[in-house]
């Protein structure tokens, strides 16, 4: 039997992360075995920050890393996986590169296409939703407590944007909607309810 | 200010592009020209870092699409970095390899499809299109046994087989054939002064036309 393909997506401070491993925890306990999966993955993201800082990296030159970063994740984890009956649970895909890259709107459509190349078509997308403020205060409070650094994008004005930029992409997309203000355990409950 | 002038060096593996393109520069210089001089994949230390990756014996199995995204990653960063800001300053950029690189390698050579690299570069490249591509035309058989007896060390690429080689030549002529206003075919069997004499021909041809075109 296929596994299963599960993206989160949405701006930071969202809770997707938390919510990707209760989830494979549950999963786990039903004697299903799930990858997470990061995109971009943790090492390019940790280069493409430094590069921004120290060689001035062209926007561009980001995109195609991520195209490189995302082929081989599909390539190397996330089809393999699939095919042996295993669940991915992605956190982001192509999708987030039409929200944070591209200048123009030819650039968005133009990544789009090179995306839809390779990138799987997801079982189940979950849009997690919540206002840029409420993020905002998460972040910060995350900051506080490890010591995490601020993202590029993680200012309320960005978030505001983001958010914006997400629902209209989302618009042509099926997708479920999670109300990211809920605690915890009521957004658990909601992404197991919607597994089917 | 008046638009640079930009070349590049093509050819298969021993045609000799690294000495012909270092004879040029200093042909430019002698005539007073300001010139930049660079390679592909490489020119920035981004692009520097991608070529050590797709250059390294040990990673003989990196995959052909990956390596076209690393490619164009590298390519996107040299045109934004140096290209395109040099050609604006009036320069004229000599470059070792360019998008056309990609196109016979990944696109002939690894079987990818012209059209699937030439599109999958298309924002790498962002409008910077050579005035002038040099090809140095040497059959891969000879290349090949150039590369050998030279002192160089053999790399990832030298270990592709040797059809791999003899599709990437044809691509180089197709191209050729499909772009006539901007390629010249050079004949680097030759002697290195020869190819060189033939390569300053096509040069000064090339830019004594561009200076009639914008002073008309």
């Amino acid at each position: 039997m296929q596994g299963k393909l599960i993206v989160f997506e949405g701006i930071s401070g969202t809770g997707k992360e938390t919510q990707a491993r209760l989830l494979h925890r549950y999963l786990l306990r039903r004697g299903i075995k799930s990858h997470v999966v990061f995109h971009p993955s943790p090492e390019l993201k940790e280069v493409l920050s430094q590069w921004r800082k120290t060689r001035k990296i062209d926007h561009v030159s980001e995109s195609y890393f991520l195209l490189a970063d995302r082929y081989n994740r599909v390539v190397q984890v996330i089809k393999p996986a699939i095919k042996r009956g295993e669940w991915v649970i992605c956190l982001r895909n192509s999708l987030s590169a039409l929200v944070y890259q591209g200048k123009t709107k030819d650039e968005r459509a133009w990544i789009a296409r090179e995306f839809a190349r390779f990138e799987p078509e997801a079982d189940l997308l979950f849009f997690f939703d919540i206002t840029p403020e409420a993020a905002m205060a998460r972040i910060m409070k995350r900051h506080k407590e490890t010591g995490e650094a601020l993202g590029k994008f993680e200012t309320l004005g960005h978030l505001a944007q983001k958010r914006v930029a997400y629902q209209t992409v989302l618009k042509s997309m099926t997708h479920i909607r999670i109300d990211a203000r809920q605690s915890i355990e009521d957004i658990h409950n909601r992404i197991i309810a919607s597994l089917g | 200010m008046k638009r640079g002038f930009f070349i590049i060096f093509e050819g298969g593996e021993g045609a000799g592009k690294s000495i012909q393109v270092e004879i040029l520069v200093s042909h430019l210089h002698e005539e007073g020209y300001s010139v930049v001089v660079t390679r592909e994949p490489g020119g920035t230390r981004i692009g520097e870092q991608i070529r050590a990756i797709t250059h390294n014996q040990e990673n003989v199995d990196l995959d052909a699409v990956a390596e076209a995204y690393l490619m164009a990653a590298a390519r996107a960063q040299h045109v934004a970095q140096l290209i395109e800001p040099a050609i604006e300053a009036g320069k004229i950029v000599v470059c070792d390899r360019y998008v056309d690189s990609s196109i016979a390698y990944q696109g002939f050579g690894r079987k990818l499809g012209v059209d699937t690299i030439r599109s999958l570069n298309a924002l790498a490249v962002n409008g910077a299109v050579p005035d002038l591509t040099v090809l140095l035309d040497v059959p891969p058989e000879v290349g090949l046994k150039r590369r050998a007896k030279s002192r160089k060390g053999v790399d990832r690429l030298d270990m592709q087989q040797k059809d791999f080689y003899t599709r990437v030549y044809q691509g180089y002529l197709a191209l050729a054939k499909e772009h006539p206003n901007r390629y010249v075919v050079i004949d680097a069997s030759q002697a290195i002064e020869a190819v060189a004499q033939d390569v300053w021909r096509s040069v000064k041809h090339a830019l004594l036309i561009a200076n009639e075109s914008t002073n008309v």
